[in-house]
Parts: structure tokens; sequence; C-alpha cells
């Protein structure tokens, strides 16, 4: 991770104006939960989590956005979509996490857990560079970057012998193409 | 003579080569046709959705489109995530017109109408193909050898769309499995996610849910586990092969490995070395591998 950008707190929003802002860009009504706990019942992450999937919603609606944006949770889910399947009120929670996520990064709020952030950006680099994922290079910068260089050498050796790792990029043809909704996404961002 | 579109998608041309083989290998013999769409690209996988939803709807929206314009109605995608990447996206852009406008706009001059079909390969297989017409291609019963059908975590939660099967309990494999003589065993971890969106990054966390999914097949007697997931599949033998010490080991095969076998598919001796828990052992011990 580069140096953490600085946190543009006018934009963190806290109460009733986070949790419609939830309920608008994720298109989930995260109002009608009432707290069956279902979803945190079922988590295969729950252990991992400082704020479980149930109380995610629940904090979502008194609009605590703050501590959503800033929670392990949002970085250790693994959106198996068990909670979402299993939610008797329809609301897609795995997809919510998605947008806070997203949220927590458009703010600058350094996540909490850093090479997930890091592999997310690197594997999104390396389909705007071929428009498919070359993993060779991914995983070189991702060890490099990391820092957690040679601790993954000798499974990638291994994966190298049994020609599990492609040598060369498969770059698409349309490349062009592919880099231009990048560059237009990112006008979006901005403006 | 059957056409469908077919996405194979990063994983089948690196780590999952193998899969891509055998899959081929088994569509060749039922006669089916699959017809690679040309200049795919990757589906962004978690690292889309994780971070910029309008991207993650963006990616597969390209291929959607070139999907269109090759005249194909539907697409194939063998591995769990594109396929649910590519439903999901087909699906909310089929249901929101402004959303559709968004997303065209940024993929422009391509642009897609929302008239593909995703499908898995289950789905292909049981309900385009048909059971009965595999067991029809029969060439060599699996001899009763025990495996575990592992189904991974989205290959049915496909949200709002309606899935080909149970999403908590599915048994299409399992069923497959059934008609070339295999010995599906019931097990608790069908639908337990492998944490393969996490598994590289934070090993510490996932690990946990690899070993709780090779126990269950392991406590059941499972001599293989069978997937269609490429994810699944790497993430689980890789857990694995670190942990050998632990005693835990089962090999893990896609499922058309095994049809291919069934359907008597020519596949090399190396085919099986590609996995890092080889399952050759197991296959000979029930005279599937000469």
């Amino acid at each position: 991770m580069g140096k953490a950008r600085t946190i543009r707190t006018d934009k963190v929003i806290q109460g009733a104006g986070f949790a419609h802002r939830i309920k608008e860009k994720s298109g989930e009504d995260v109002f009608r939960c009432y707290q069956c706990l279902k979803c945190s019942t079922g988590c295969p992450m729950a252990e991992a989590m400082d704020i479980l999937p149930s109380q995610v919603i629940r904090m979502a609606q008194l609009g605590r956005g703050e501590e959503l944006l800033r929670s392990e949770t949002i970085w250790v889910c693994v959106s198996c979509y068990t909670c979402s399947i299993r939610c008797p009120n329809d609301i897609h929670i795995a997809h919510v996490m998605d947008t806070l996520r997203e949220l927590a990064l458009k703010q600058g709020i350094p996540p909490k857990r850093g090479r997930v952030i890091l592999f997310h950006q690197l594997f999104l680099a390396s389909i705007r560079e071929y428009g498919r994922v070359y993993e060779a290079k991914l995983l070189a910068k991702y060890e490099a970057k990391s820092g957690e260089l040679m601790k993954n050498a000798r499974l990638g050796l291994a994966m190298f012998r049994k020609g599990k790792i492609a040598l060369l990029p498969h770059k698409v043809a349309d490349i062009k193409g592919v880099r231009e909704t990048f560059a237009r996404l990112k006008e979006g961002d901005e403006g | 003579m059957k056409r469908i579109g077919y996405y194979p998608g990063c994983a089948l041309l690196s780590s999952a080569k193998d899969y891509n083989v055998s899959i081929h290998a088994v569509f060749e013999r039922l006669g089916v046709v699959l017809e690679e769409v040309e200049d795919w690209i990757c589906c962004g996988a978690s690292s889309a959705h994780a971070t910029d939803d309008l991207l993650a709807l963006a990616l597969p929206a390209r291929t959607l489109a070139l999907t269109e314009q090759a005249g194909l109605s539907a697409l194939l995608a063998p591995c769990s995530a594109c396929f649910s990447r590519l439903l999901l996206a087909s699906e909310r852009m089929k249901g929101d017109e402004d959303l559709s406008r968004r997303v065209n706009g940024v993929i422009d001059p391509l642009h897609y109408r929302g008239t593909v079909e995703v499908k898995n390969i289950l789905d292909v297989l049981v309900n385009e193909i048909g059971i009965s017409e595999i067991s029809d291609h029969l060439v060599r019963g699996l001899d009763g050898i025990r495996v575990v059908a592992y189904y991974g975590c989205w290959l049915t939660r496909t949200m709002r769309v309606p899935s080909f099967d149970d999403c908590e309990d599915p048994r299409s494999m399992d069923r497959i499995l059934a008609a070339v003589g295999a010995e599906p065993l019931p097990w608790s971890a069908k639908m337990d996610c492998c944490g393969g969106s996490l598994g590289l990054m934070e090993e510490g966390l996932t690990q946990g849910l690899c070993r709780n999914i090779l126990r269950a097949a392991r406590d059941v007697g499972a001599e293989a586990m069978v997937t269609t997931c490429p994810l699944c599949q790497a993430n689980v033998d890789i857990f694995a092969y670190k942990h050998k010490d632990e005693d835990i080991s089962v090999p893990i095969m896609y499922l058309t490995d095994l049809l291919g076998i069934a359907l008597g598919c020519h596949l090399k001796g190396s085919h099986w070395r590609k996995k890092f828990i080889d399952p050759s052992g197991v296959l000979k011990r029930h005279a599937l591998l000469s």
C-alpha cells in the first residue's frame, strides 16, 4: 500500500443521511431488517469480524457510517452470499458490504486489511493492461508490494512446474476499448 | 449439433488449463460445440465488485455485448465466479433501464441489449444435454468410486434470479455422478465457501474453511472431491498440499475429469499430475486409469 490518502471527513456521512445513501447506492432496503441474526449465524467469517453482518445492517439503519467504513468486517467478508441467500427480508447483505467497501475507498479511509485492497488494485490493473488477468506478473507484483516476498515462492515454483502459471499474458485485441471503459469510469468518479 | 457460447475465463487459461481440456473432451463426446466468444475479457471477479459497482457491471457487459454480436443466445461460464459475475450483471441490466444506459455508456461503442442467457456447466449438463443423454454415452462406469460433490458458494446462489438447482441443497452434480457409476456421498460441506476470494491475501483467515471442507469429506469416507469451480479446486488443492502433515488431504477433481473417463475421452496421463494432490492412485484403485 502507498501512503494513506487524507480522509475527506466532509464526505463521511453519519446519521440518517448515511443510512439513505447506503440504501440508494446498494439498492438494498436495509430498513427491512428485524434482526433475526440468520446472516450472522451462517457467516463462515463471523469469527474474524469485529462487527457481525446483522450488526452491520443495524448500524447502517442507525447511520453509524464512520464505524462501518473503518471496520475489519468489510475487508474480511469473503462474498460467499450465504447471508444474502438466507435473509428472510430479501436484503442482499453481501452487496451492502460491497457498497461499504466502495464508499470506504472513495472516502480515502485506509482499509484495515491492506493486503486485500492491494491485491484488488493489482488484479484490476492487470485487466486494464491486458484485458485478462496475467497471473505471473500479478503474483510477482503482489509478493513484492505486500512485503511478503518469497512467502509463496515455493508454491509459485510448484505451480509453474505443473504448468499452472502461463508464461505470457493473453492480451485481448480490443485493449483500447477496455482501457476506454476504465478511463470513463475514472472520469465519472471525479465528476 | 448443439452450439453454445463459451467463456473459459482467466483461470482456465492458467491454473485450471486441465479443466478446459476435460470440458472440451466431454462436450465434444456429447456432440455440443463450444463457441468461444472472441476477445472476451476478465469478469473482474471479486476485485471489481469489492471496489467499484459500475466496473463490476461494465467488465461482464463488454463480454456479454460481444456474445450478442456473435449471435449467441446462451453463454456457458464453467467458473463459478465468472458465472456469478456475468449472470448478475446481465440480470441487473435487464431489470433496470437507467442502469443499463449507464453501463452501456461506459462500454460504448459496445452495447449490451440484455439477450444472453448465462449458464453454468451443471445447468447445461442436466437441463440442456440431459442426464439420460450422458448415460447413453457411457463407455466405462466409475466403479462405485466414493466421491463428494462440492458445489461451493456461487453456483446456486444466484440471488434474485431463479437458480437451476436448490440454493441450499443442490443435487444436480450428485445425480450426474450417480448416472455414470460413481457413488456420491451425502455430506455437510457441499455449499461451504472455500474462502477463495481472500485465499492468497488472508490465508490465516480462510484456511479454517478449507480444513473444515476436507475434514467433512474425510469424515464420510470420500475417496475424492468433485467440483466444477476452478477457484474452489485451486484453493482446496493448494491448502491440502501446504498442509500435507495434517493428513486430511483428499484429491479434488473436476466433474468433467471423471465424466471424461466415463465417456471414454482420451485424457493424457499428465492430466492427473496437474493437481497438487494427484488423484491417479484413487483412480487406479478402481481400474479407471491404466
